[in-house]
């Protein structure tokens, strides 16, 4: 079982905090993406369970084996390089195997476990190659080999896509995919491409200024953001000042420049107990809006912003407005084309309460 | 592919690149004819063809000597500079401590200093230790030192370019520190090794002023030998052993070239 804990993680240099207490459980088999800016503490969490850091405190184990101080080469973890990093003097064939001789693997089954991870990465014939002879696309599945063909117990990834043109990138996010599903392997994904890590992730956790913000599977992250961070960074969002008013059943009250709007997306324990008038963020997604050139009928679970349309872009499937609210606030909208609302004209937007989130300041 | 029509600037700049090579080049090629020469003193134009000069060089037991010395000289001092001009450059550009940035100035400063001020420091170092100013220790130990910069700036450039990546790539792979420099680092800074190490060779067998402070009877360098020589007779034997040092070192130069390639003495690449 490789089941991977990091408990507490602190890591500093000089007087930087790299890592603030980073703790998460990567199970079995999982794809879990490190996500976050850059300067994030993403790439020194990956560095150190690979063991080209050691944290200052806190424990990293695999399975049952505390990892923290153990030496890279025995760790027994595969890891892919951004750049790839390999070796420009061997060929294809030999930087594959490179792990396998470490190991003192005999060499027909050297040979044969080459020419197996060289199918599964789809490069058979290239073995005689050197890496300068390849594309960046084959370059990165020779990385993967060579990390793949060792059987590790855990499969470390460092941005390995930013160095692909768009359209490759695309394509090896599903490859990467496919693949770790038909391996079985654990693997540890870092990125700061949110869409990467929305494709790819059983599990995206989001970092920033070394701390983690949220860790939860794509789909909740983008509807459930735990702070405006990650509202911010994941997905596009309009974002309200406002003074909180109160829990209410399921819901919370928020008064902003627009008026009282009622929040039914948040997390319950960052607000129990907060005092009446604290300053909070409230944010809806420009898509979970609907705008209207009258007023909606007044619903309790809806809420409602009047404002006049600023600037209007038509992109195919729908219009995007931007829209000055009588609270003074721009907020984007993206509608269906099918309502059309002319520039410069009144106009009301309008949330449901499950749509509209309500957020705690950092 | 057809070329673009040369304007004047650049005729101008081929014309000073020529000239460059002429005033670099005819010295070395003046000398050259000089030891073919037929007549009985060093002057050009030559008077007839003659091998007469090389034969009388390599019956000239003391010339002949100091050519061996020389050799073995330059041979010993660079390969001691070149393991300690890798070890310095590793250990400089690896930590950013502060012995490494005291050790960078210092590892430079023999290339800084006119060699003549080195070996007089040195001679007069020696003598006040006791050793005496003119052993053969003394003079190793002083072309080491002069020829270890060479070393020490071709290996850290070479390293500086080099990608640390890859040996964190290897030590995932599970090869431990050791086999990481032989299998990863050292294929990588080989080429520069041995060019900074052919290049040291020649500076230290060329190595003139140094030596004059630090050689003493029995320990001839060539260089020493041939002013010697030079200043008591004035025939074409020193013309001789002047092309056989041009020869060497082109020699070197061009097996260098073709097989690590000269650039690597800057941290190119071949």
């Amino acid at each position: 079982m490789a089941r991977v804990i990091l408990d507490s993680l602190k890591k500093t240099y000089g007087s930087n905090l790299i890592l603030n207490n980073i703790s998460t459980v990567i199970e079995d088999g999982e794809l879990v993406s490190l996500l976050g800016p850059s300067g994030c503490g993403k790439t020194t969490t990956l560095r150190c369970i690979a063991g080209f850091e050691i944290p200052d405190s806190g424990t990293i184990t695999i399975g049952d084996t505390d990892i923290t101080t153990m030496q890279p080469e025995q760790r027994d973890i595969g890891m892919v390089f951004q750049n790839y990093a390999l070796f420009p003097h061997m060929t294809v064939f030999d930087n594959v195997a490179f792990g396998l001789r470490m190991r003192k693997v005999p060499r027909e089954e050297i040979a044969k476990r080459v020419r197996h991870i060289m199918k599964v990465v789809g490069l058979e014939g290239f073995e005689k190659r050197y890496p300068r002879m390849l594309s960046g696309g084959q370059q990165q599945r020779v990385a993967i080999a060579r990390a793949l063909v060792i059987q590790p117990r855990l499969l470390l990834l460092d941005e390995p896509l930013a160095n692909l043109d768009a359209k490759l990138r695309e394509e090896m996010r599903f490859y990467l995919k496919k693949l770790q599903k038909e391996v079985g392997i654990t693997m540890i994904y870092v990125t700061h491409d949110q869409s990467e890590a929305l494709v790819l992730s059983d599990r995206i956790v989001v970092m920033f200024n070394g701390r983690i913000h949220q860790s939860a599977a794509p789909e909740e992250l983008y509807r459930h953001p735990a702070t405006l961070n990650v509202a911010n960074f994941i997905g596009l969002i309009n974002v309200f000042d406002a003074s909180f008013r109160g829990l209410d059943g399921d819901g919370a009250f928020a008064e902003s420049a627009c008026g009282l709007l009622r929040c039914e997306n948040f997390m319950p324990e960052h607000f129990r107990g907060m005092a009446d008038g604290t300053a909070v963020k409230v944010g809806i997604r420009p898509e979970s809006l609907t705008i209207s050139s009258f007023c909606p009928e007044s619903l309790p679970g809806l809420n409602v912003i009047s404002g006049t349309v600023k600037e209007k872009v038509y992109i195919g499937n729908m219009f995007d407005y931007r829209v000055a609210t009588s609270g003074g606030e721009l907020v984007r909208v993206q509608a269906s084309p099918s309502v059309d609302i002319p520039m410069g004209s009144s106009c009301w937007i309008s949330a449901g309460a499950v749509d509209t989130l309500l957020l705690p300041l950092e | 592919m057809r070329e673009q029509k040369k304007n004047l600037t650049d005729r101008l700049v081929d014309v000073m690149v020529f000239l460059a090579y002429v005033f670099l080049l005819l010295p070395t090629v003046i000398v050259v004819l000089a030891a073919f020469n037929g007549g009985e003193y060093l002057h050009f134009p030559p008077d007839g063809f003659s091998l007469k000069w090389f034969s009388k060089l390599f019956a000239t037991e003391q010339m002949m000597e100091s050519f061996y010395f020389s050799l073995k000289l330059a041979l010993a001092a660079s390969v001691s500079s070149t393991l300690i001009g890798l070890g310095a450059a590793l250990y400089v550009v690896r930590y950013s401590g502060r012995l490494a940035s005291i050790l960078r100035p210092y590892m430079l400063s023999p290339l800084m200093l006119p060699s003549i001020l080195t070996g007089l420091a040195l001679m007069v170092s020696f003598y006040s230790i006791g050793v005496g100013g003119k052993t053969f220790f003394g003079l190793y130990a002083g072309h080491t030192l002069i020829t270890t910069p060479y070393v020490f700036l071709v290996v850290s450039s070479v390293l500086y370019n080099f990608d640390y990546s890859m040996e964190e790539a290897a030590r995932n792979l599970g090869a431990t520190r050791l086999q990481t420099f032989f299998y990863v680092t050292l294929p990588h800074i080989k080429n520069g090794i041995i060019g900074s190490g052919v290049f040291a060779f020649i500076s230290s067998f060329d190595q003139f002023p140094l030596s004059l402070l630090l050689t003493g009877p029995g320990y001839s360098t060539l260089p020493v030998q041939m002013f010697d020589y030079l200043r008591f007779e004035f025939d074409p034997v020193a013309a001789a052993i002047a092309t056989i040092n041009i020869v060497l070192a082109y020699g070197m130069m061009f097996l260098m070239e073709h097989s690590v390639g000269l650039k690597t003495l800057y941290g190119g690449k071949k």
